[in-house]
């Protein structure tokens, strides 16, 4: 199975803090791998140092067999790594279609289409503030699928969000790795995890405390202890 | 009375689509850089006395493509030669704004340096016949700036809202760190920002240049001008600048049909200070908020 991202000996601090420390991992192409861990084990600023938001302060990160160490976010991105946020980010004045055509030129009847099948029953030209919380998730997700990438980073896809909505993000992150995408996730819903999941990876204090199928995990003595509390 | 009111609409027009030619660059540039960019003034200053200098050596339609082109060009130094490297250092807001009004009397020194303290007319503004419409006077030159204000202006929205560049610059000018996520590149971005908002700002010169003479320090007054306009419609909003400075070269001039013609500006800070006070989002921007 071919690596598409090689995260390598990672380090983050802030002042003296270790957000991520020496962290490193693969993720395999053509899965969906879910980073999971307490609050604060340091998978959104992990999200953040892969997708060039915030710089690392040791180690290297390789996707696709290229070195994306210290590349700027737009340059990361034009490589095809596309990404959600923990709290949803739409630019709050464009309309959705202008949202979505700022990933990608496509016509209204493709993003007519697109919303549809996410579930989203909205004229394009709704301004992204009219939308709930949900349609506005959905929204992000859409543009972060149309933007051409071949890599998604979901960062708590279903946080916030209704069972409707949920299961319809179910839906279209497999329907995405069935199309050859593969998919990064950081979820705190566990069933969602575990049963979407081909590959889970535990972050605890910054470091990689477990990693390999929901099976595993789920009987993983340390993850229980660390992460679940027992 | 009918010719009266005539006139002061027809100069209002005249008044606000120079103003708004002034007020969409310096609109464009706050919006997608988050910044005042007040030495736009200076670069519509700059735009006026560089068709003067070209005019002198080169037949009209020669020296204004080398003002325009120097003048963007002028601007775009700005951008690379002190907020580029202020950007580097991560500077405040207050920074650059410090840095702006630094620029805007530097440039007006460099034109006192270069060209000298007397006022000047661009000769190409000397043939200048005048028409009378419905009982009011309009020269050639401000039939000129009425229609290039348009056809700018309608260009500009094109621009904004048909073209992928368009989408771009809004999308920067929403959220930068989001735009970088879909692939946009930010520093193009803050680079076609100061070529258009720069391109804006010198015709706006050119265009008063050709209207009215040429002082070292007409920059100021005539950013300031801008910059109400702009507040007026929503500093944030391109569209709402242009109406702002409509608005505003509006009342500036049907204000001295009651009061003395020494009382425009007064009017215009009048009027800054209202919306500033009542509506400081203005007429169509939305409250300005670090991106």
């Amino acid at each position: 199975m071919k690596s598409i991202l090689c995260v390598e000996n990672v380090t983050k601090k802030f002042g003296g803090v270790a957000a991520v420390n020496k962290c490193s991992f693969d993720v395999t192409q053509g899965t969906i791998t879910a980073l999971i861990g307490p609050n604060g084990a340091g998978k959104t600023t992990l999200f953040n140092i892969i997708s060039g938001i915030q710089p690392l302060d040791e180690g290297r990160m390789v996707f696709q067999s290229e070195d994306i160490t210290g590349s700027a976010t737009h340059e990361i991105a034009r490589k095809g790594i596309s990404r959600t946020f923990q709290l949803t980010r739409l630019f709050k004045n464009l309309t959705i279609k202008q949202n979505l055509l700022v990933a990608k030129e496509v016509s209204d009847v493709v993003l007519k289409k697109m919303l549809v099948s996410f579930g989203v029953k909205k004229s394009l030209s709704t301004k992204c503030t009219d939308l709930s919380y949900g349609q506005q998730r959905l929204v992000e997700l859409a543009r972060a699928l149309l933007f051409p990438h071949s890599f998604l980073m979901l960062d708590e896809p279903t946080a916030g969000v209704n069972p409707f909505v949920r299961e319809q993000l179910k839906k279209i992150i497999r329907c995405a790795a069935k199309n050859g995408t593969t998919v990064l996730l950081i979820e705190h819903d566990m069933d969602f995890v575990m049963s979407l999941s081909d590959h889970v990876i535990v972050l605890n204090e910054g470091c990689v405390l477990a990693q390999g199928t929901p099976a595993v995990i789920k009987k993983n003595r340390r993850v229980l202890e660390v992460y679940l509390g027992k | 009375m009918s010719s009266i009111l005539a006139q002061l609409l027809l100069n209002g027009l005249i008044a606000g689509a120079i103003y708004a030619l002034v007020a969409a660059g310096f609109s464009l540039i706050c919006s997608v850089m988050k910044f005042m960019h007040f030495a736009h003034g200076g670069v519509v200053a700059a735009g006026a006395y560089f068709l003067f200098m070209f005019s002198q050596w080169f037949s009209p339609v020669p020296a204004i493509l080398l003002a325009l082109v120097t003048t963007v060009l002028f601007g775009v130094f700005m951008d690379w030669s002190v907020y580029k490297q202020l950007r580097k250092r991560h500077a405040s807001n207050a920074v650059l704004l410090i840095a702006s009004i630094g620029l805007m009397i530097l440039t007006t020194n460099l034109i006192l340096i270069g060209f000298g303290a007397d006022v000047k007319t661009i000769p190409l503004a000397q043939h200048n016949p005048v028409y009378t419409i419905l009982g009011a006077r309009i020269t050639l030159i401000q039939v000129v700036i009425i229609a290039t204000s348009a056809l700018l202006f309608g260009l500009l929205y094109y621009l904004m809202k048909c073209t992928r560049l368009g989408k771009a610059l809004r999308a920067v000018a929403d959220n930068n760190a989001i735009a970088q996520t879909v692939g946009i590149n930010p520093s193009r971005m803050y680079l076609a920002t100061f070529i258009l908002g720069s391109a804006l700002g010198g015709i706006a010169g050119m265009l008063i240049g050709l209207e009215q003479n040429l002082y070292p320090s007409m920059g100021l007054s005539l950013v300031i001008k801008g910059f109400t306009g702009a507040v007026i419609g929503g500093v944030t909003s391109v569209h709402g600048s242009i109406l702002g400075a409509l608005v505003l070269g509006m009342v500036e001039n049907l204000g001295i049909w009651y009061l003395p013609s020494g009382y425009k500006d007064a009017i215009a800070f009048v009027l800054l200070f209202v919306f500033l006070l009542l509506k400081p989002e203005g007429i169509l921007g939305k409250r300005f908020e670090r991106g």
